[in-house]
């Protein structure tokens, strides 16, 4: 179990780094920055489901870290952990509710991820003109947080007899 | 039993419709209050580092460029009532991508640069001055 447990994390890592490289290759432009379709959380979802929080938890923050040295700056880094944290947090509290099917964890996770970034945003440029962008962040996090939920449900039931 | 091994569950329809009506509510709400709000006289205020820099009418078309937060550049453009942003230091260039904004309360933001242009009413604030 220990080494599936460590061959399983280090695989999700590298693909959630990967997700990480195409979103950066194609940006989605809306005219509202923030707008994403957070292909890494299919990682974090299914690592979440599989192997549990903990395991989940450090692989979302060590793909935050290399992405941020790999293509970001300090500032991006900031706004990543901001969201990366607050959407873990929620996605790991929605799934204990088992009310939720993997998609409803995935859009609170998307949701969530871009409110964590407007928080941190609106604290370093003391602005509250960034919450203009909450509806259409909310809405935008809905639809991937749909997209990606259903795609994590399928990779999950096919994992799941591995484990 | 059943519920537990499906795909989509009551919660998830429930919690898709909810954000999906509340954020289109806001959304519409903003755009509406924006539209309303905005006056003739509203102008564009530019912020670096959340100190106030600059204000300009939108009436008359020019470009200004601008020294922002840590050596980086911004240039602002005003075009027939609108400001957008033409160029910028930055490596993602959002505010660049951003669109055309007039409206009262929206803001074009730079976040590496620390650059905010935002859409003021400021005639108003000058009218309650005289009527004091």
């Amino acid at each position: 179990m220990k080494t599936k447990r460590i061959a399983f994390l280090g695989l999700f890592t590298a693909l959630a780094f990967v997700f990480s490289y195409i979103e950066f290759l194609i940006p989605i432009n809306l005219g509202v920055p923030g707008v994403k379709l957070g292909l890494a959380n299919l990682a974090v979802i299914v690592a979440l489901y599989l192997i549990g929080p903990v395991d989940a938890f450090a692989l979302s923050m060590v793909r935050i870290l290399l992405v941020s040295l790999t293509f970001g700056n300090f500032s991006a880094f900031m706004y990543s952990l901001a969201g990366g944290i607050l959407s873990f947090l929620v996605m790991f509290f929605a799934k204990k509710l088992k009310f939720f099917s993997e998609t409803g964890v995935s859009v609170l996770g998307g949701v969530f991820h871009n409110v964590g970034q407007i928080i941190v945003a609106m604290i370093i440029v003391e602005t509250e003109s960034l919450l203009y962008y909450l509806p259409v962040l909310a809405l935008s996090g809905v639809v991937s947080g749909v997209i990606i939920g259903l795609l994590a449900a399928l990779v999950i039931k096919r994992l799941k007899q591995i484990f | 039993m059943e519920e537990k091994n499906k795909t989509i569950k009551k919660g998830d329809l429930y919690l898709i419709g909810g954000l999906l009506l509340i954020s289109i509510a806001v959304w519409l709400g903003v755009r509406l209050y924006s539209n309303i709000t905005t006056k003739d006289g509203a102008v564009a205020v530019v912020y670096i580092n959340s100190e106030k820099v600059a204000e300009y009418s939108l009436g008359k078309n020019a470009s200004y460029t601008f020294e922002s937060y840590n050596g980086g550049s911004n240039v602002l453009v005003i075009e027939d009532g609108y400001v957008y942003v033409s160029d910028a230091s930055c490596p993602d260039r959002i505010c660049v991508h951003h669109r055309k904004i007039n409206k009262n309360g929206q803001s074009i933001v730079c976040l590496p640069n620390r650059f905010v242009v935002k859409i003021e009413n400021g005639k108003e604030a000058e009218l309650d001055g005289v009527t004091k």
